[in-house]
């Protein structure tokens, strides 16, 4: 009677290890095609440098790793909502959202290198819901989700001095 | 017989706090999993910012060349008399590995990416070079870890 009870528990226990094992397989390979299915260049990064690589004429500041200082002040002159907006987030539909926000600036030795008298392009909520200049130190405050893509450039951070710079390009969702 | 239940329901209970921590830990590895796609970008930028960005970008100023913002370059840049504006940083690490001196490398590196900032928190550098007269011989230039 013993030997019987014994073999039932070995044999519960084994179905439990198989049964544990089996549904961690489960979950693992269901992540996974839920993990893969989801990044994409926007995610990334690409496609929002890719965006900003393709500007034409006189915007077009960044090529090369190197930022056109004449460029880069004649892009941050644009309007935001209808032209500086739409050229970042071109062919981006996870940031298609009227809601969605860019703020773009250059940092160097934890120092924002202005952008002529400016220190970073783009709009984001404030504090009391109202549009305004980005704050570097916390853009999305107002919204759910931030994604931030950099890229090493070189700038001139000073009158004959150029120096490599971090842009970064942070986009506020919702 | 009614402790029978007692032992069902532990059963119960026991698989299901293994389950909870079975799920935990496949997520959390998922989760704390490195974002690849942007490590892969950021390491393919600094290769071609390296490639793209001449000495003469950094330190051809109205002062005349070798007069650059990074000391460890301005020290490189007058120790072998660079006076060559096109010379990409690449090339540069070239000639200072060639003349065996890559403390100056390692410095640069630093530099110009880590104490710059260029580098993002909680990403990590390293940067390696195959000899070409050495096939398989691979020396870690940044951080360097054997001093030569």
């Amino acid at each position: 009677m013993r030997h019987v009870k014994a073999q039932v528990t070995s044999l519960d226990i084994i179905i439990s290890i198989i049964i544990v094992l089996v549904m961690m397989g489960v979950i693992a390979v269901i992540l996974t095609m839920f993990f893969e299915a989801s990044p994409s260049r926007e995610y990334y990064g690409g496609q929002v440098f890719t965006n900003v690589e393709s500007l034409n004429g006189s915007i077009a500041f960044l090529s090369d790793h190197r930022v056109d200082e004449a460029k880069l002040v004649a892009f941050s002159g644009l309007d935001y909502e209808s032209r500086i907006k739409p050229l970042v987030l071109a062919d981006m539909e996870r940031f298609s959202s009227i809601k969605d926000d860019v703020c773009i600036f250059f940092t160097a030795e934890n120092q924002i290198i202005p952008v002529g008298n400016k220190d970073t392009i783009g709009m984001t909520l404030g504090p009391g819901g109202t549009k305004a200049a980005c704050d570097p130190n916390d853009p999305c405050r107002e919204y759910r989700e931030s994604f931030a893509y950099v890229k090493p450039v070189l700038r001139q951070s000073g009158p004959d001095e150029n120096r490599i710079a971090k842009m970064s390009i942070v986009v506020c969702a919702g | 017989m009614n402790r029978k239940g007692y032992f069902y329901t532990f059963d119960a209970v026991l698989a299901v706090i293994i389950l909870i921590i079975g799920i935990i830990l496949i997520a959390g590895f998922y989760m704390y999993a490195p974002d690849k796609g942007k490590t892969e970008d950021l390491s393919s930028d600094m290769a071609a910012l390296l490639s793209d960005v001449s000495v003469g970008d950094l330190c051809g100023g109205v002062q005349g060349m070798c007069s650059c913002p990074y000391p460890a370059l301005q020290g490189a840049c007058k120790g072998y008399a660079i006076s060559e504006q096109d010379m990409s940083m690449l090339q540069l690490f070239g000639l200072l590995y060639f003349k065996n001196n890559r403390t100056a490398i390692d410095s640069i590196v630093d530099q110009m990416f880590v104490q710059s900032g260029a580098l993002p928190e909680g990403y990590g550098l390293q940067l390696m070079l195959q000899d070409p007269k050495h096939p398989g011989k691979i020396e870690q230039l940044y951080p360097l870890v054997n001093k030569p």
